[in-house]
């Protein structure tokens, strides 16, 4: 009959077998002992019915202690056990890593560059040409750099037209690689002129399909010096399209609404008997000169955030965004 | 936001415009056209038709055989509709006509047998016509229409619609309507204005008289109260009586249709209209419903409920603003109005509310009720208090026009508690033209800012130029001299200025160092036949913790798109399993690679450590490393011997002599915190880390065969900026003139004895400054040697840069090699 001395002596030997045990199978068998439809624990159980209330009670506490004990104690030794087997079985594979075996890699394959990868770096040169330097910044961001500084304080509408994604830490995932802008200013203090392009990652809070990603690829282009203009805005992005074209593309601009510029626009281009947005820019906003501690009376400059994404998907006819963040050697090797 | 073309004719003449022209106009001077279509095109094809007789079609209970007179002949035609009968005066549509499907879409109406019988044409309905988005039977027209007139003559030419994308709107507020858009293209055609909304508004005399007129026409009965610190710089109301509850006029209907808008009836059709023509939300109660005589504008008390006009009731919080009567909340301020007090069939006294919300307010309410309106939309762009006047005035200008009966039961009344300053901006004479690069002379400029409605006044001597920022425009668009740029460039074009090389010297800059070695790794592996892929910044945290990159130091990630990417990768590894896993289906092999970054939370020890290319992280708040990540894979075979292991071995070594011709060595990978050790992810006998020298770079490990079941993988993964730190300065080094001399030893020692530790004896035997190198020759295991044991055999190379070594040198050099061996744990084999 059960007594609180069955249930702990069923328990104690129980967990003693666990502990023994030497291989896997042996606990397997031995769960079934115990726990099975008719274990040893689970007989004790069906006699619950024929004590009274009250030690029913007491009882069924014991009990379901008892087996949670054991089930815990099943489960990692089972752990255990079946770590030292895959350990047992992995060293049988050991190797003197510090050996200088000659075993050259042969390969028929192509090798291949990502499509992302060859056009910026193709832009990087034609901008280095132009007298910028190509740098980087963080993509895990300060809500500072990527809103505030920008002139896009937290309540103004523009936060909105971009989604953000947020770290648990209160910063945020670049939505833009215009949060360079600030930073550059910082770093040449009160020396410009400066000319900069920053290509990388950046992240959008968007579902996912062919046209949308949360992740692409942008480069942000800027150039501070004295009594800058409209006109030579137009005169270097031009030009900058002239090389990645080969040829004089015809272009329109128009208003864009940024608030880290003014005036703002956005470039189009014909292409494919439309006009195709393809670069917002503008003169930088004088407060964000100020953010970066630069006397907009003294200096001015412009800015342009080129979509190297969408530059690579027209340019190879990628018809979904998704394979641009994918290592799928079918889609890769294409670009050998 | 739509635009209709005739509705803009109502306030300025663009006759001499084509539709294509007015859409560039548009967006090269104010903002983007996305689209445009044809509204009501049906209209061109449909004739005024007669049914005559309506007869049970054969096969079909719920169609009808209609002999309908349509001017021209008399035919007989299949129609569905229930409201057919004979006498109906209706709109026929003959074959090769455009009919609308009523969701946008258009379709060529051709002959074809319907359930049997051929039908030559069809009657339409309304919203076939592309009139009105109700569609309830074919439409119903006046008797006295006559037979083949066409529907043109009725209803008017179809209208072109602009679709203006909303983003590019954000900016301004005053474009929210379209006397919006007729003000601008009036500034850019020099087309004069023919109906001047402006003097609608109180900020200019004209509109003070109106509202002082519409007080002496009828005495306030209401009072407005709003409370301190509400979000509502100015509220008011006016009232109506004897107004009729009717179908809106059939133009009221085709506008309000043509730029996407419901229609109900005249009463609340009319206050949408208002709002689409002049930008300026408002309301209309049913103003027997409601209670006392005071409006208040306060603060929701939390949790108070609200029960509005779109039949959902809505728990309100403490911030939201509510417009109150002497019961209760009647309307959530600047979203929506409420049910009770709503304008019914037995409507016949109104109160129109105009106001003015707070954006911010507006759209923190919006967003927490997942509600957002025509009148929110409008509120959260910033409107100005002076454009509140703009559709009360309209409202009952263009309501008694058409309900002459219509009085005013109370004059204006209104609260104002917030004033906006006026904007003034004061530039140089030739500032505009210089920022712009272009030739304008500053006649042009001030002709140009005076069509926008800019008035200026020249301060003092040096001919500073004031202007005054008219009241539809907000200070966050106008307030410094640069927005005046973008106002001139805009209007004038900015196709017409000249494009410019900037008078500064240009020299070609220089790859960073870290790019440079990144390109040239990229190389490098391209040409051993590796493919560059590009994989995401996020991976699951519990999928990285189970890899062996635990908790803490990681960057999670709040809100993430999807719940396996919640956190930012703290290593390529993750990336470059899946990248097996995934390509392991098309092919048993392969090779690839990726540049990308890892981050972690920043390290404040290490903040202040800044090399050259970390100028741009000054206080980021991840540490955001750039790794190479490599993977070999192959199918289970592969893995042989550790042939995987040796290969990516072997790579590594290519590797590093991209930045110093220094030794590259392995060692076990041993449990760490940091970059480079031992992971869970790792097969544990074949997991390395490497050093250039002393200095740790990077790993390479065989993957735990079983999380890439079935194949076999080799990963390196290393931090290239590790990497460049070892780059060193090339140095020509005295190609030697002596030959070298060279002998080998054959040691045996226990099966795992580490290569290295091996050559660590040796090395030491042998005088540093005449062993050149140490190669291996071979490995051996199998009789004669112990089967726990192995023989290593070593080739040992020496010389001297001044002499060649005598035999005797050598003799003895073997001599303390070989003591060196017998005084260790080695035996020497002979």
């Amino acid at each position: 009959m059960i007594s609180a001395e069955s249930v702990d002596k069923l328990k104690s030997d129980a967990l003693r077998l666990i502990e023994s045990a030497g291989d896997e199978n042996f606990l397997v068998d031995l769960r079934v002992k115990l726990l099975g439809k008719k274990g040893e624990l689970t007989q004790l159980m069906k006699q619950l019915g024929q004590v009274d209330a009250e030690q029913r009670k007491e009882f069924g506490g014991l009990l379901n202690k008892a087996k949670q004990e054991v089930e815990q104690s099943l489960s990692s030794k089972q752990k255990i056990l079946s770590d030292q087997a895959r350990r047992a079985k992995l060293e049988k594979e050991w190797i003197d890593v510090t050996l200088p075996k000659k075993q050259p890699l042969v390969s028929d394959a192509p090798g291949s560059l990502h499509p992302i990868f060859q056009v910026q770096q193709e832009l990087e040169d034609i901008f280095r040409g132009l007298g910028f330097t190509v740098v980087d910044g963080p993509e895990v961001e300060k809500e500072y750099y990527n809103f505030e500084a920008l002139n896009i304080p937290a309540t103004h509408p523009a936060r909105d037209m971009q989604d953000t994604i947020w770290t648990t830490a209160g910063d945020l995932l670049r939505t833009h690689t215009s949060s360079i802008q600030v930073r550059a200013l910082e770093n040449v203090k009160n020396t410009p002129p400066l000319r900069i392009v920053a290509p990388g990652k950046v992240f959008r809070y968007e579902r996912v399909d062919a046209s949308h990603g949360h992740t692409f690829y942008q480069m942000e282009g800027m150039m501070i010096d004295r009594e800058v203009t409209v006109g030579h805005l137009i005169y270097f992005m031009r030009t900058l399209l002239r090389q990645i074209f080969g040829f004089d593309p015809k272009i329109r601009l128009r208003p864009g609404y940024f608030p880290f510029v003014e005036p703002g626009f956005e470039l189009d281009i014909w292409f494919n008997e439309k006009w195709m947005e393809l670069l917002p820019c503008g003169l930088i906003h004088p407060k964000v000169l100020e953010y970066g501690g630069i006397d907009p009376d003294k200096w001015q400059g412009f800015a342009f955030g080129l979509g190297l994404s969408r530059l690579v998907m027209s340019r190879y006819k990628i018809n979904d965004i998704r394979h641009l963040q994918s290592s799928d050697l079918r889609f890769l090797r294409q670009f050998s | 936001m739509k635009i209709s073309r005739q509705w803009l004719e109502d306030f300025v003449d663009l006759s001499e415009f084509s539709d294509e022209k007015l859409e560039e106009l548009i967006t090269t001077r104010v903002a983007e056209v996305e689209g445009v279509e044809l509204s009501g095109e049906t209209l061109e094809h449909a004739v005024v038709a007669k049914a005559l007789k309506v007869e049970k079609h054969p096969e079909s209970k719920k169609l009808s055989l209609v002999t309908v007179d349509n001017g021209t002949d008399q035919r007989q035609v299949v129609c569905g509709a229930a409201n057919v009968r004979e006498g109906l005066v209706t709109a026929f549509v003959a074959p090769g006509g455009i009919v609308s499907d009523g969701k946008g879409g258009k379709f060529k109406i051709s002959v074809r047998k319907v359930a049997g019988i051929e039908s030559p044409g069809i009657l339409v309905s309304a919203s076939e016509l592309d009139i009105s988005p109700e569609g309830e039977g074919i439409i119903e027209l006046s008797e006295d229409l006559k037979p083949g007139t066409s529907l043109k003559d009725i209803f008017g030419n179809p209208d072109t619609v602009f679709e203006i994308d909303n983003k590019s709107l954000t900016h301004r507020p005053d474009l929210w309507g379209h006397y919006g858009f007729a003000r601008e293209l009036s500034a850019i055609t020099g087309a004069k204005l023919e109906l001047v909304l402006d003097d609608y508004s109180d900020a200019t005399e004209a509109g003070q008289k109106k509202i002082e007129d519409l007080k002496t026409e009828k005495e306030p009965q209401w009072t407005v109260r709003i409370e301190d610190q509400v979000g509502c710089a100015r509220f008011s109301t006016a009232g109506l009586v004897g107004v009729k509850v009717e179908a809106s006029p059939k133009k009221i209907v085709r506008r309000l249709h043509a730029v996407g808008a419901g229609v109900r009836n005249l009463i609340v059709d009319l206050s949408n209209y208002v709002m689409l023509e002049t930008g300026q939300p408002n309301h209309t109660y049913d103003a027997s419903k409601l209670n006392g005589k005071e409006i208040v504008v306060r603060n929701a008390v939390a949790k108070e409920k609200f029960e509005a006009l779109d039949d959902n009731t809505y728990n309100l919080s403490k911030e939201d603003i509510v417009i109150a009567d002497q019961s209760g909340v009647v309307a959530l301020g600047g979203i929506i109005g409420g049910g009770p007090s709503a304008v019914s069939e037995e409507t016949t006294e109104l109160l129109i509310e105009s106001a003015n919300f707070d954006p911010v307010q507006i759209r923190k309410t919006g967003k927490r009720l997942a509600l957002r309106t025509d009148a929110s939309n409008r509120f959260e762009k910033g409107r100005t208090p002076w454009a509140v006047p703009l559709a009360t005035l309209r409202y009952i200008e263009l309501l008694t026009d058409l309900q002459p009966n219509v009085k005013v039961s109370s004059g204006w009344s209104e609260a104002f508690t917030s004033v906006p300053e006026k904007v003034e901006v004061s530039v140089r004479k030739g500032y505009v033209s210089e920022r712009l690069g272009s030739e304008m002379t500053q006649a042009d400029v001030d002709k140009i800012l005076g069509s926008l409605g800019f008035k200026y006044q020249v301060l003092g001597k040096e001919g500073l130029l004031k202007y005054a920022v008219p009241w539809f425009r907000p200070a966050r668009d106008i307030s410094i001299p640069m927005d005046l740029v973008e106002e001139v460039g805009r209007i004038s074009g900015y196709e017409n200025i000249p494009e410019k090389a900037p008078e500064i010297a240009s020299s070609a800059s220089r790859r960073s160092e870290i790019k440079q070695l990144e390109y040239q790794l990229a190389d490098l592996l391209r040409g051993l036949g590796f493919s560059q892929y590009e994989s995401e910044s996020f991976v699951s945290a519990s999928l990285e913790a189970e890899l062996g990159y635990p908790e803490g130091s990681d960057i999670r990630v709040k809100n993430a798109v999807d719940v396996n990417q919640d956190k930012m990768r703290e290593s390529l590894v993750a990336g470059m399993i899946e990248a097996v896993k995934f390509n392991k289906r098309f092919g048993s092999t392969g090779l690839l690679f990726e540049l990308g970054r890892v981050y972690r939370k920043a390290d404040s020890e290490k903040v202040g450590i800044a090399p050259a290319s970390r100028a741009y992280y000054k206080n980021a708040p991840a540490e955001e490393s750039r790794r190479l990540g490599v993977v070999i894979f192959s199918d289970s075979k592969g893995s042989v011997d550790g042939r995987l292991f040796y290969q990516a071995a072997e790579l590594v070594k290519k590797i590093a002599s991209l930045v110093s011709p220094k030794q590259v060595s392995l060692a076990k990978a041993e449990q760490s915190e940091s970059f480079p050790c031992f992971r869970e992810w790792m097969h544990p006998f074949r997991a390395a880390t490497f050093f250039i020298e002393q200095n740790q770079v990077g790993e390479i490990a065989e993957v735990s065969p079983e999380l890439v079941g079935g194949s076999r993988a080799c990963l390196i993964e290393l931090d290239t900026e590790l990497l460049l730190d070892q780059k060193v300065d090339r140095e020509f080094s005295e190609i030697p003139k002596f030959p070298e001399s060279f002998f080998e030893v054959s040691i045996v020692a226990s099966e795992k004895e580490e290569f290295s530790a091996i050559t660590k004896v040796l090395r030491e035997a042998a005088p540093s400054e005449l062993l050149k190198g140490l190669e291996l020759v071979s490995v051996y295991q199998g009789e004669p040697i112990a089967a726990d044991k192995k023989s290593v055999s070593v080739k040992l190379l020496f010389g001297a840069s001044d002499r060649t070594l005598s035999g005797e040198e050598l003799e003895s050099l073997q001599q303390s090699v070989i003591q060196g061996i017998e005084e260790s744990s080695y035996e020497l084999r002979s």
